[in-house]
Formats: structure tokens, C-alpha cells, sequence
């Protein structure tokens, strides 16, 4: 016995150190990085953003049925983008806003994007507060120009376009719970991850 | 204090209110200190509020600092509650015994012991054991989870070792035919780029030579590679503050020792033989040297008598600086040494139980006790430094005086040699302070008082109170040798005057350039290598020949030379690197100011009292100190069986284990004093004395007959190191007696017995050198101990696999070998730059610069060289693993980095004026801005003429204007140039407005009169005259200086005309083609303000337009305004004034934040085309509008129609919101037919052709406009 334990020391240290990481883990787990934390008025199984107007509940639906559900929408061009993707935009002329719907191949919406419409859409800090939205997972830029910032909560679905000198939101967009890398590649053609110097 | 009726300014404490026992001066609820406030200046676009900001950011908390001291104190105590296990550097000599191929990394594994972390037990387990995966495996987790970093292994130690590898190529302590291809690569870029730094890169190619010379210094050792070796150091431990100053300290006494033996070294005389002696040995009793030195012999390369003459003073200076800093050394070392007083004292006052090592055993010859000796050979040998006898008397004979006056007596009509013996005086006379006080001390613990031949008796002192007084010892707030990044020591001083002596000879004025030896060293090095004699041969080699010294192998000082300057760079650069992470890391107070306070607390702070506790029971069996551990513990089987240490030696295939054994101590210390001597012991002399055959030193501690020749060095001559190393030799014979290793019986040597016990004496030296090992010495080792190096094991396997040679090795060393190359080159063309640039601005005159560039400039550029190099590499590395916003934020990092060192060390003295000013005076000044005290900030401007230059301004002239603006209704001026409008009703009775014009030419032009035109028009509907243009002759000629005045007006205004509108004031002059300076206007212009003029052109400011495009901008404005109403006056009216600037560079308009549009040269055309600028700078424009108050709400309606198709960058429909905004105004002044989407596709035959098309936006822009 003793022998076996003797030819043993040598592995002392590993041992100790098995010991300690198995009960370190069994006692604690593995810690996953905890949420940015739940907006105040949304509803998660329909994954609206703020329900203000009609065109807002339209994420995850067919575009077909949901020009048919709001004709207040005027169809005023469409534009191929990558990966099969379609963007097309619209008239609200219910409400005077430019909509623009971005569409997967088979025509379910994945994102809408529109002018603010209230308030306190108008302005970044007040809506942000009243989504309960802080830190974004992730800050892009719009390509082709140098101006803007945009904040995007890919665990929300929600992103918002602003000027960070005035504080005046210019977009809110919808859509759909994805994670940052598929956000990143649906709005490709918008969206970029430094500012465009090129662009004036 | 401050209720101390006595203490003047004093407040007198109010009834109720207490004092802080503890801090007397400070009175409770007393209210803080509060400037007055001042005057602001109205219109004065700044902030006091952002430097308040910037300096809380400093991290300085001054009126905090009791609490602060406290919050160390405890800290202090808290960080020591570790039990921690780390390992020294691997040793240059030991990356040449250990294969190239594995270097891993250093580990340092420790435990937490503090109660209140465990506290958290999660956390404290979550972060020890990361750190222990990381010491065993290398790899770097995230601090939350179990994620790995991004760059998931720790390659910085690996890193270094590889650089240092690469230094050892270059300076040719490796030989190449052992390194890979990139490591002969990097051995050579490295001694490309020395040489380059020193302004020597055509001398010389491949690596240094060091290993070829064979000098040898007074340890006996091989000069040069000494040097070389110690250079090798520093670079090592460049980065690592204190240790860097004090391994580049040991490098500069290697520099001297070498230089000095290898330029001044005596030349010994024949011995009875007719043969030279060597160096060391001894004729009749005394060494055998004549005055004759090398530097006779070098000396005789000069042509001319006088240059050979300075040359060899500057020689003996050399010799004799370095004499006195390596004395200074010694003092030390027989001070502070093991065996030194030191030992002694530490071993007394802590009742150790040997009376060996209390030093109580008897000295047979005196009858003292080994201590009391101790102390009395130390006391004679400090008399006979400082010159006093017993009573404290000045013989006239001191050591340390004779240096200095033997230098002086080599010419005494030589002044400049005068100034040098003086100032080397200057430092012998410190030094010799510095022993006297130690002689002092040494009095008190006898319990006397000595001065000037009168004993007094006093009160003893304990040996614990003798070594802190000796370990506190400063002369004029300087130690002897080591220091601070701020208090250099005395002995520091000397080197680096040495340093400067030898890499920057006459930059520095004291000294005469023709007495410092870097003056010559570049020149020798070219004669020693061409003067030949009439038979062809070198002629220093057949004087060297001549005087029977061995063989000439080469010139090695403008070698050293070149190395010492590198690394005086690097030094000088890290040291800012040092400054510059203490102030961005806000740890500024605690390294420079905790430090040095701790330092006086040798003994008293509570980590160290904490350390003595946790030692004494050897941190619960984690961390063991040998001699803590009790007799009753040493002889318990079970804590033997727990912690006792053991090796193994691996001789021929045969293994053994061995215990750790206090006498085996002979091992470290061959390696420290008999190894590497250039004439040292055989293999048969160390088999002799190993085996008992042959002492090496006989009872009294002097080196036996045999062996003198071979043993030398200065430390023979204290015979209690002989003493005591030759007791190290017994034990060590008497463990080889007790374990009889491999059957080794040193009382009855068998056949191949001695070769064995030499291998075995290899063999343990190696093991007792080896880094991941504890010294064989150590008896008990606990459990930290033990895994941290089983932890360096496992990472040493790791790293030795072929994953890492084949490919993280030749990385790291390409890496290193860019950075060099990178750094040589900005260096070199900055440095030169910088010199010749200010050597032009001065005309020669650079000697008050020379100490700037070299000291301050030069290290400067080299970190900041280094930190661009490093922040591309982080900037790249972020880049490749594709988080770009990573790679942004490590600019903005860096960036506000830079700017908080900059504005510390730039800013401070800017804002000591303002805050003095501010709070001394309690107003503004109102013409000194902080930002920048030579910008007038009164009234807006016009144009700039010229790139950089104010309004007003070229190379060859400068204008002045102001405004002198009087009432006729009676009312009270308006100050000078006032900005402020001038009420509408002030019209009635009239105004008047007087202008003043300075002229300055600044260059001498002849026959070139200097004319004037002033004009002066009306801004309300466009721009209408009112006066002008009139010309005048103020000059006949450009005289550089004089300055000629000029008046203007009175114009007088009045009437409705003039109500809502701007004045404008144009003063112009044409200067004439003068040497190279083109014709060119230059011009300046004021504007009076009147009511509220619709076009607020003095809200605009034109950077840099030239005078061709100026007018087709200011036109601009005025369309602009004409057609879009109120848009400018709200514009101006949200924020300041609006920056127009021209610039070079691919862009065309582009609006920056709220207040700033510059044009690029894309667009040029537009500036001298009146429609195009109009959409340009209005679009642009349109930009600001929503910057400052954000797109109005009705322009949503208009761009749900779809967006202008005009835009350049997106044609057609479908732009985004911004965009859009901007592109309405811009096409309102003038539709955009001319850019990259020429109209779109829009109908433009007609304005209301288009404007059809798009009905909801031309609904927004006419009410909008309206």
C-alpha cells in the first residue's frame, strides 16, 4: 500500500488540482453571461417593438398577407439583396412614414424599418428608457454615409438608427430574434461595423 | 492648524465645532475653499467645466492624503497574505546549456490566504485556478466564465526569451552556426539598428564580435563578455522598472571595467624569466606594473602630439572614474554581502543558533571574536578610503582622494582636466561622506562619538538599530549606489557621467570634448585597424607584440561604444514608457510616492511583519523557508515525509535521487566566482580539490600557492571569503562522505571514480542553475512550491513540442525583427530631422539642444515609436481576429491615453497660469485664452491667406485690424471690436465706425511700396457697397518690423438702409513675388453687426480658402440665405460659429459634428463654379441644421414618397432619412444636375418640372423656407 502510494506523490499537485476544479464546478457550474435585461413593453411571443402603428406587428409574417391586412401601404419599389433577400419599401400613407420590409426567399418579413412616429421615438434617450434598453450587443454605422450610429439588441429584435450629436432618432427598426452574425448578414447592404470615411 | 491663534490666516473655532483628534489642523464641517468667480467673457466659446473634468480624471487625490496613506498601509498588509511561488528569469548562461529550441515561459503560482477574499470562495477558486492553468498550459481565460481570452495563450515571457535569444545572436555571445535561420536574421537586425542609433551604420556589418576579446577585468573574468552578457540583461529586463536601472547599472560598470582595461590596462614587467607576468601575479612582493599602459601604446596610432596628448588624459579619466565607481561597488558588497557586516548583524539580532554564523567563534591570531574582527577590518579599511586614523583625523592619504588628484597631477596646467578631476572629486567627496557616516555608526554601536581627534562616550546602539541606520544612509538625499526613476544614487551618477563620457562626448558642455574618451573611440577603431609599419604589418599588433602582451584580436570600444548608446535609448525611453503607465493607470502616487515611503520603513511595514509570520509557520505548509523550519519539526518523520525536497541526477543513464542539502552550497557558489575565469581552474585542479587531494584555500581564507594565478579576482583579498568559501568546500566534501553518490568514496577512489565526480559536479550545477527547480540546497519545500514547478514542467513540455518551433518561435522572432526595423528607421529620420531642423532654426547654435535631443527627445520619439508599433500590433491583432469594434475602441484607448500623459506633462504649467490667474484675480483675462494664449478670440474673422497662418498674415506681412464703433446718439461706446449687435435704433441718430490698421512687414523688400485697399459693404439682400474700394500708399517699401499705422473713417451709417444687416470691412494688400514667395492678397476682415441681419456671415469662419474660392463661398452664403430664409440665422443661432475648411485629400463636402465642413480637392471644381458650390455648401449645411436641432418632424411625410434621386452617393430612390434632408436644401438652391447621378433621372428642364415630381417634399422646403 504504502508503495502505491509513494510511486503516487509524484502526482500530488494534478491530483489537488482535480480535486479542486471538480468541486469548484459541481458547486458553481458554468457561468453563462447573463441578458441585457427586458424591455418594459414588450411581448415576447409575438416579438413586437413598440405597437404604435399597424405595420409593426408585421415580423415573422408572410408580406403578401401583410399588404392585404394594412392597404394603407403603398408598394413604391423593391431591390434585390444578397443571399436572397428582399427589401422593399413603402408608403404609410395612414400615417406619413417611409417603411421599408426586408423579406426572406419565401417572402416572410424578418425586419421592418420606419420613421419614429411619437414622441418620445424621437428622441434615442427617451426611448431607450422607456424600453428599458441599455447597452446595445453590438454598435454599426450606416454604409454610405458618415453620418449616424445604430444600436443594436439582437437578443430584443429591436435597433435603432440616431444621431448621436442631436439625439435624433431617424429609424426604429423591427425584427426578428437572431443572433448578431445572421443581423449582420441580413442587413449587409445597410449596416457596417466602422464608419463609412469614404462617404460624404 | 488652522484654528492656531499664532498661525497666520488663522480661522477661530466656532463654539460646538470639534477637531479631529487626529488630524489637529483640520476643522469638521468647515467649508471648502472656493475661488471667487470671476467676469466671463461674453461669447467666449469655453469650458472651464472640461478641465475640471480632464483633472479629476489625474487620479491625484491631494487633499486626501492621511486616509490615502492608511488605505496603502493596509493594502500593503493585505497583498502580502499570499503564499507564493515564483521564479526568477531564466539566466543568460542557461539558454546556452539548454537547447534553443525550448524556452517556455516564467510562472508565478500563488494562493490567497486573505479571510475576507474567501470570503467569496467562488471566486477566488474561479481565479486561482485560471491562474494556475495559465502557469501550467499558458492558456488566458476570461475573467467571467470559462471562456479563453482571444488570444488564448500567454506569449509575452516566451516573447521575451525569444528577444533576448536574439540579443545574445548580436552581440555574438551565441554562435551563429547554432541558430536558425531567422535567429541569425534577428541577431543581425538587431546589431544593424545599434549601430544605426549611434550614427555609425557604415562601420562594421553582421554581429558584434564581443566573444573575441579576451581582456580580462579585476573579477578575473573576460571583460568584454562580461559586458556583453550584462547588456544581454538589460535588454531583458527592459521593460521592468527598477531592476532595469539597476541591471543597466551593473552593464555600465562592465562597459567601464572593459574600456578602461582595454584602453588604459597596465603593462605588466618581465618577470626572472625574461617572460612578461601575468596580469595579478607578483614581483618582490608587490605587483608587477610600470606606469606604462595600453593607452601608451594606442596613443602611438595619433600622428599628431597633441591629439595623442588629450587622448591619453581622456583615457586616464576614464580609468579613474571608473576606479572610483567601482570602489563604491565594493563598499557596498562588504557591507551588504552574506558575508559582509550585514550577515552578522541579521543573524544577531535574530538570535540565530549557530555561533558561526553569529560570528561569536574565536579568531585565533586576535583573540577577538570572527564579528568583533569583522567589524575592526572593516573600520580599517574605511579609514584608509576617506584618509582618518582612529581619532578621526585627516591623515592627507585617502584612498578615495588620491583618484581624483592623481588624474589632476597629469598636467596641472591642463583647465579642462582641472574641471574634470573637480567634478570627479565632487563624487569622491560624496562618497566619502557616505563611509564616514557608516564610520560613525560603526562608533555608536561601540558607544562612542569620534570627531576631530576628541572621543566622546554615548549610548550604545543594538544591531538592529546599526542596520537600519546603514541601510538608510544618504548624502544629500542620495544613496551610494542603486535608486529611483526620480533620486539617482551617487554611484549611478558616476556610471552614467561615464555613460556620457564614452556615447556622448561634447554634448553636454562641462567637459571638454577633447578629455572625454568617445571622442576617439570611432577614430581608434579606423587607425587600429589600417596604420601599418614599413613591413605591412598592423602596427598596434607588433606593439602589443613588442611589450609582451598577447595577441592583438581587434578594436572593441567603438563597439561597445555603440551598444552603450542603444541601450541608454532603450533605457531612456522605457523610463518614459514607466512615467507614462503611472500616470494613465492613475498608479503615479502609489509607485513613486508609496515606494520611496516604504522604503524608510525597512522593517516596519506591516507586510513584511506579516511575511515573518507566515514564514515562521512556513505559510501552513505551503510556502517552507529552510530557516524557519524548528530542529523539533527537522527531526518529525512525518513533517520529513510531507516536505522534504528531492532531486535526481541523471549521470550516464544512471538516476539517483538525492535530498536537498544545505552543503551542497558549494555548487552556487563556483558557478558565482570560480566559473568563466579566463585563466581559471582545470578540469584536473576542480578533480583534485572536489576529491580532497588539493585545498584550494588555506585555513586563513588566502588562495594557496599553487592556484594563485589561476584564482583571481578582487573578492581574494578578503580573506573572510576565502574563509568562507573554503568551508563551503569542506562541506561539501563531507556530504559527498555521507551519501557516497553513484558509489562514488572520495576516501577510496576508484578507476574512473574522478571523472565520475566531476560529471556529477556538472551535473548538479546544472540542476542547481536550472530555473525550474528549486536550489538543491533547499531542505523543505511546500505544496505551492511543488506545483508551481510541476507547473513549469508541464508548460516546459508544452512549449517544446514542434507546434512551437516550427511556427510561434520564427513568428515572435519576425516580430521582433520588424520592430527593429520599424524603429531604426523612424528613429533615424525623425532624430535626424529634429537635429538638422533645429540646428537650422538656431543657426548652429544647438549645445543648450543637444541635451534635449539626446535626453529627451530622441528616447521620446523611440516610445513613441515603439508605442505605434505596439498599438498596430494590437490594432492588427484585434483586426485579424475580426472585432473591429475592438480594434476601434483600443484607438479611443489609446488616443485618450496619450492625450491625459500629454496634457499632464504639457498642460500642467498651462493650467497653474490660468488657476493662478483665475484665482488670484478673480476675473479672466480677457485676451489670454488657455487653449492658446496668442489667438485673439475678439469678434470673428475673415479668411485665412496661407496655409496655418491667422487672418492677415503670410510670410511676408502682417495686418492688424480693429473697430472703433461710436454712438452719435450719445450712447456708450462699444468696446474694441466689439461682436455684439448694434441696436436698430441707434440708426436714427447714426453711428460711427473708425478703423485701425496695423502693417507690419516682416522681410527687408525694396523698392516694393506696401498698398492698401480697404472696402466697405452692406450685407442684407446680398451685398451692396458703402464705401470703396479706396487704395493708399502706406509704405514705400517692406522694412522688416516697422510697423506703420493707418486710419480709416470715420464712416458714418444711418438711416433704415443700414437696420438688420452686416457691415463689412475688407483690408487688403498684394505682396509681391519675393524669393520664392508667390504673389499673393492678403487680406482681413471685420464685420459689424447691426439689428439681426439675415445673412450671418460672420457666423461662418473660412479656414484656409484660397483668395480665389473665398468670393464664390461668401456668395454662397448669400444665396443661400436668400432662398432657405430663415434656415441660416437658425443655423447660427442653435451653436457657435461654423468652421468652412478647405483641405487636401480625397473628399468633396463633408460635415464633421455640428460645427465644422470641410472640402476636399474631389471636389474642386465646385469652389469656382457659383451653382455648384451653392448646392454644396447648402447641402453641407443641411447637415449641420440636423446636427444642432435635428431633422424637423414634417420632413418624415416628405420622404415617405421616396427620397430625391439627386443624391451623388446614392442615385434614385430609396436614400436614407438624412441624406434626403440634406439633398432637399441642397437641390432648393440649386438643383444637383451636375454630380455622379446627373439629376437622377429626375425631370430637370425645369425647377418646377422637378419640384412636380417630388410634391410632398417641395410642400416641406416651402414652409420650411418660409
Amino acid at each position: 500500500m504504502n508503495k502505491y502510494f509513494k510511486s503516487l506523490k509524484k502526482y500530488y499537485p494534478y491530483i489537488g488540482l482535480l480535486i479542486v476544479g471538480v468541486l469548484f464546478l459541481s458547486i458553481y457550474g458554468t457561468k453563462k453571461p447573463k441578458p441585457t435585461g427586458t424591455p418594459a413593453t414588450f411581448s415576447t411571443e409575438k416579438q413586437k417593438f413598440v405597437e404604435t402603428i399597424a405595420v409593426d406587428s408585421s415580423i415573422g409574417k408572410n408580406l403578401v398577407d401583410v399588404e392585404e391586412a394594412t392597404p394603407e401601404l403603398e408598394l413604391k419599389g423593391t431591390e434585390a439583396l444578397r443571399g436572397g433577400l428582399t427589401l422593399s419599401r413603402f408608403r404609410d400613407s395612414k400615417n406619413n412614414t417611409a417603411v421599408q420590409i426586408i423579406t426572406d426567399e419565401r417572402g416572410k418579413v424578418l425586419s421592418m424599418t420606419r420613421t419614429p412616429v411619437s414622441e418620445i421615438e424621437r428622441n434615442v434617450d427617451d426611448l431607450l428608457k422607456n424600453l428599458g434598453l441599455g447597452t446595445p450587443g453590438s454598435v454599426m454605422y450606416p454604409t454610405r454615409s458618415s453620418i449616424g450610429t445604430v444600436y443594436v439588441y439582437p437578443d430584443s429584435g429591436v435597433a435603432i438608427v440616431f444621431n448621436e450629436v442631436s439625439r435624433g432618432v431617424y429609424y426604429v427598426i423591427n425584427f426578428e430574434i437572431m443572433p448578431l452574425t445572421k443581423f449582420k448578414q441580413v442587413f449587409s447592404e445597410q449596416f457596417q461595423d466602422t464608419p463609412d470615411e469614404t462617404a460624404y | 492648524m488652522a484654528d492656531n491663534p499664532l498661525f497666520p490666516g488663522s480661522i477661530p473655532r466656532k463654539e460646538g465645532e470639534s477637531v479631529n483628534p487626529l488630524f489637529p489642523g483640520y476643522l469638521e464641517g468647515q467649508k471648502a475653499y472656493r475661488p471667487p468667480r470671476g467676469n466671463f467673457l461674453s461669447g467666449y466659446q469655453y469650458y472651464a467645466d472640461y478641465w475640471l473634468e480632464q483633472l479629476d480624471q489625474m487620479s491625484i487625490d491631494t487633499g486626501n492624503i492621511p486616509k490615502w496613506f492608511l488605505d496603502r498601509y493596509v493594502d500593503d498588509f493585505k497583498r502580502n497574505m499570499r503564499a507564493i511561488y515564483s521564479v526568477e528569469n531564466i539566466p543568460v548562461e542557461q539558454m546556452d546549456d539548454y537547447d534553443q529550441d525550448v524556452m517556455p515561459g516564467v510562472t508565478s503560482v500563488s494562493l490567497s490566504l486573505d479571510p475576507t477574499e474567501w470570503k467569496d470562495p467562488g471566486k477566488v477558486v474561479d481565479s486561482t485556478v485560471k491562474s494556475w492553468i495559465k502557469a501550467g498550459t499558458g492558456l488566458r481565460f476570461k475573467k467571467e466564465g470559462w471562456g479563453l481570452e482571444s488570444s488564448p495563450i500567454d506569449l509575452t515571457d516566451y516573447d521575451n526569451n525569444v528577444r533576448t535569444a536574439l540579443w545574445k545572436a548580436a552581440l555574438g555571445i551565441q554562435q551563429e552556426g547554432e541558430m536558425s535561420e531567422l535567429g541569425v536574421s534577428g541577431g543581425r537586425a538587431i546589431a544593424a539598428t545599434t549601430r544605426a542609433m549611434a550614427g555609425d551604420g557604415a562601420q562594421g556589418s553582421g554581429v558584434f564580435n564581443f566573444k573575441d576579446a579576451d581582456y580580462v577585468v579585476s573579477s578575473g573574468k573576460r571583460g568584454y563578455q562580461e559586458m556583453a552578457k550584462n547588456a544581454v540583461e538589460v535588454e531583458r529586463y527592459i521593460k521592468a522598472g527598477p531592476k532595469r536601472d539597476s541591471k543597466h547599472d551593473t552593464f555600465l560598470g562592465a562597459l567601464a571595467g572593459a574600456l578602461a582595461e582595454e584602453l588604459d590596462g597596465k603593462i605588466p614587467e618581465l618577470g626572472e624569466s625574461g617572460d612578461r607576468l601575468k596580469q595579478g601575479a607578483e614581483l618582490d612582493g608587490k605587483k608587477a606594473f610600470v606606469a606604462k599602459t595600453r593607452k601608451d601604446l594606442f596613443g602611438e596610432l595619433f600622428e599628431d602630439s597633441t591629439e595623442r596628448e588629450n587622448f591619453k588624459k581622456a583615457a586616464a579619466a576614464l580609468s579613474a572614474k571608473q576606479e572610483m565607481a567601482s570602489k563604491m561597488g565594493s563598499s557596498r558588497t562588504a557591507i551588504f554581502a552574506d558575508y559582509g557586516l550585514k550577515g552578522f548583524l541579521e543573524a544577531r539580532y535574530s538570535g540565530h543558533p549557530e555561533a558561526k554564523k553569529r560570528g561569536d567563534d574565536t579568531v585565533a591570531e586576535s583573540g577577538l571574536t570572527r564579528f568583533q574582527d569583522r567589524l575592526l577590518f572593516l573600520k580599517t579599511d574605511l579609514q584608509k578610503h576617506i584618509g582618518i586614523n582612529d581619532l578621526g583625523v585627516a591623515t592627507g592619504k585617502g584612498g578615495i582622494d588620491s583618484i581624483s588628484e592623481e588624474l589632476r597631477k597629469i598636467d596641472l596646467k591642463d583647465k579642462g582636466l582641472a574641471v574634470i578631476a573637480d567634478d570627479l572629486k565632487k563624487s569622491g567627496d560624496a562618497y566619502k561622506e557616505y563611509l564616514q557616516q557608516v564610520w560613525d555608526a560603526l562608533n555608536k554601536f561601540e558607544g562612542k562619538e569620534i570627531k576631530n581627534g576628541v572621543v566622546k562616550n554615548v549610548n550604545k546602539i543594538s544591531e538592529r538599530e546599526l542596520l537600519n541606520i546603514i541601510s538608510n544612509i544618504k548624502v544629500n538625499g542620495k544613496e551610494l549606489t542603486g535608486g529611483g526613476l526620480f533620486d539617482p544614487s551617487i554611484q549611478r551618477d558616476l556610471l552614467r557621467k561615464i555613460d556620457s563620457d564614452v556615447t556622448l562626448p561634447g554634448k553636454f558642455g562641462k567637459y571638454e570634448k577633447r578629455l572625454q574618451i568617445g571622442a576617439y573611440l570611432s577614430k581608434l577603431e579606423t587607425l587600429a585597424a589600417t596604420e601599418q609599419d614599413e613591413n605591412g604589418n598592423l602596427k598596434i599588433a607588433k606593439l602589443f607584440e613588442e611589450n609582451g602582451l598577447p595577441a592583438y584580436k581587434g578594436f572593441f570600444g567603438n563597439q561597445a561604444r555603440m551598444v552603450a548608446s542603444r541601450l541608454e535609448l532603450d533605457r531612456g525611453s522605457y523610463a518614459i514608457e514607466e512615467f507614462y503607465d503611472a500616470v494613465t493607470q492613475g498608479k503615479f502616487m502609489e509607485r513613486f510616492v508609496w515606494n520611496r515611503i516604504s522604503r524608510k520603513l525597512v522593517g516596519y511595514t506591516p507586510g513584511e511583519l506579516l511575511q515573518n509570520r507566515l514564514a515562521k509557520v512556513g505559510y501552513f505548509g505551503l510556502v517552507i523557508d529552510d530557516s524557519q523550519v524548528s530542529k523539533k519539526l527537522k527531526n518529525s518523520e512525518v513533517f520529513n515525509s510531507a516536505f522534504r525536497y528531492k532531486f535526481s541526477i541523471d549521470l550516464d543513464g544512471e538516476k539517483q535521487k538525492f535530498l536537498g542539502d544545505s552543503r551542497l552550497a558549494f555548487i552556487g557558489t563556483y558557478s558565482g566566482f570560480l566559473a568563466d575565469l579566463d585563466n581559471g581552474l582545470s578540469a584536473q585542479d576542480i578533480k583534485d580539490i572536489l576529491s580532497g587531494k588539493e585545498n584550494l584555500f588555506d585555513a586563513d581564507g588566502n588562495v594557496i600557492e599553487k592556484f594563485k594565478n589561476k584564482v583571481v579576482g578582487w573578492w581574494t583579498k578578503d580573506p573572510y571569503q576565502g574563509r568562507y568559501i573554503h568551508r563551503q568546500i569542506e562541506n561539501y566534501r563531507e556530504w559527498l562522505r555521507a551519501t557516497k553518490p553513484f558509489g562514488i568514496d572520495i576516501d577510496h577512489l576508484k578507476e574512473g571514480d574522478e571523472e565520475k565526480l566531476f560529471e556529477l559536479f556538472k551535473a548538479l550545477r546544472k540542476e542547481d542553475g536550472f530555473y525550474g527547480s528549486l536550489n538543491i540546497t533547499t531542505q523543505y519545500a511546500g505544496y505551492i512550491q511543488r506545483l508551481g514547478m510541476a507547473l513549469n514542467k508541464l508548460q516546459h513540455k508544452l512549449f517544446g513540442n514542434p507546434v512551437f518551433q516550427k511556427f510561434i518561435r520564427p513568428a515572435l522572432q519576425l516580430k521582433t525583427i520588424i520592430a527593429e526595423k520599424v524603429s531604426k528607421l523612424t528613429a533615424d529620420v525623425l532624430a535626424a530631422l529634429a537635429t538638422k531642423g533645429l540646428h537650422v532654426l538656431t543657426g548652429g547654435g544647438t549645445v543648450i539642444f543637444d541635451k534635449l535631443i539626446e535626453k529627451v527627445l530622441k528616447p521620446l520619439i523611440r516610445f513613441i515609436t515603439r508605442k505605434a508599433v505596439e498599438f498596430s500590433q494590437n490594432f492588427v491583432g484585434a483586426l485579424a481576429q475580426g472585432d473591429l469594434s475592438k480594434a476601434m475602441a483600443q484607438v479611443d484607448k489609446e488616443i485618450a491615453q496619450v492625450v491625459k500623459f500629454s496634457m499632464y506633462v504639457i498642460g500642467i504649467p498651462l493650467i497653474m497660469i490660468y488657476i493662478l490667474v483665475y484665482g488670484l484675480f478673480g476675473t479672466v483675462l480677457s485676451s489670454i485664452s488657455p487653449i492658446d494664449p496668442t489667438r485673439d478670440n475678439g469678434g470673428y474673422g475673415g479668411d485665412y491667406a496661407g496655409g496655418g497662418l491667422p487672418q492677415g498674415e503670410n510670410a511676408l506681412i502682417k495686418i492688424e485690424k480693429d473697430v472703433i464703433i461710436n454712438f452719435l446718439s450719445g450712447a456708450p461706446d462699444f468696446p474694441l471690436n466689439a461682436t455684439t449687435s448694434i441696436p436698430n435704433e441707434e440708426l436714427t441718430a447714426g453711428i460711427q465706425l473708425t478703423y485701425t490698421i496695423k502693417i507690419t512687414p516682416k522681410m527687408d523688400i525694396p523698392d516694393a511700396p506696401i498698398v492698401v485697399t480697404d472696402t466697405v459693404t452692406m450685407l442684407k439682400d446680398g451685398e451692396a457697397p458703402v464705401q470703396g474700394p479706396t487704395q493708399i500708399e502706406v509704405a514705400p517699401s517692406y522694412v522688416a518690423g516697422i510697423t506703420t499705422e493707418v486710419t480709416f473713417g470715420p464712416i458714418t451709417l444711418a438711416g433704415a438702409t443700414y437696420e438688420d444687416s452686416l457691415i463689412k470691412n475688407k483690408i487688403s494688400v498684394t505682396t509681391p513675388n519675393f524669393e520664392a514667395i508667390p504673389e499673393e492678397e492678403v487680406s482681413f476682415i471685420r464685420y459689424v453687426r447691426i439689428g439681426t441681419p439675415a445673412i450671418p456671415l460672420d457666423c461662418f469662419v473660412f479656414e484656409n480658402i484660397s483668395g480665389t474660392e473665398q468670393p464664390f463661398f461668401e456668395n454662397a452664403l448669400i444665396i443661400i440665405s436668400q432662398k432657405t430664409g430663415s434656415f441660416l440665422p437658425k443655423v447660427c443661432g442653435a451653436a457657435g460659429t461654423v468652421t468652412l475648411r478647405r483641405i487636401s485629400g480625397e473628399d468633396c463636402g463633408r460635415a464633421y459634428r455640428n460645427n465644422t465642413i470641410t472640402f476636399g480637392d474631389t471636389c474642386v471644381s465646385y469652389y469656382t463654379s457659383q451653382p455648384k458650390i451653392n448646392y454644396l455648401l447648402a447641402h453641407e449645411l443641411g447637415h449641420i441644421y440636423d446636427y444642432r436641432l435635428g431633422i424637423p418632424v414634417e420632413f418624415n411625410t416628405a420622404f415617405s414618397e421616396g427620397s430625391l434621386p439627386t443624391y451623388d452617393y446614392h442615385c434614385g430612390p430609396g436614400n436614407d432619412i438624412w441624406e434626403d434632408f440634406a439633398e432637399t436644401i441642397g437641390d432648393w438652391v440649386n438643383i444637383n444636375t451636375f454630380g455622379t447621378c446627373a439629376g437622377g433621372g429626375a425631370d430637370t428642364s425645369s425647377e418646377d418640372a422637378f419640384w412636380n415630381s417630388y410634391p410632398l417634399h417641395r410642400d416641406f422646403i416651402w414652409g420650411f423656407t418660409n
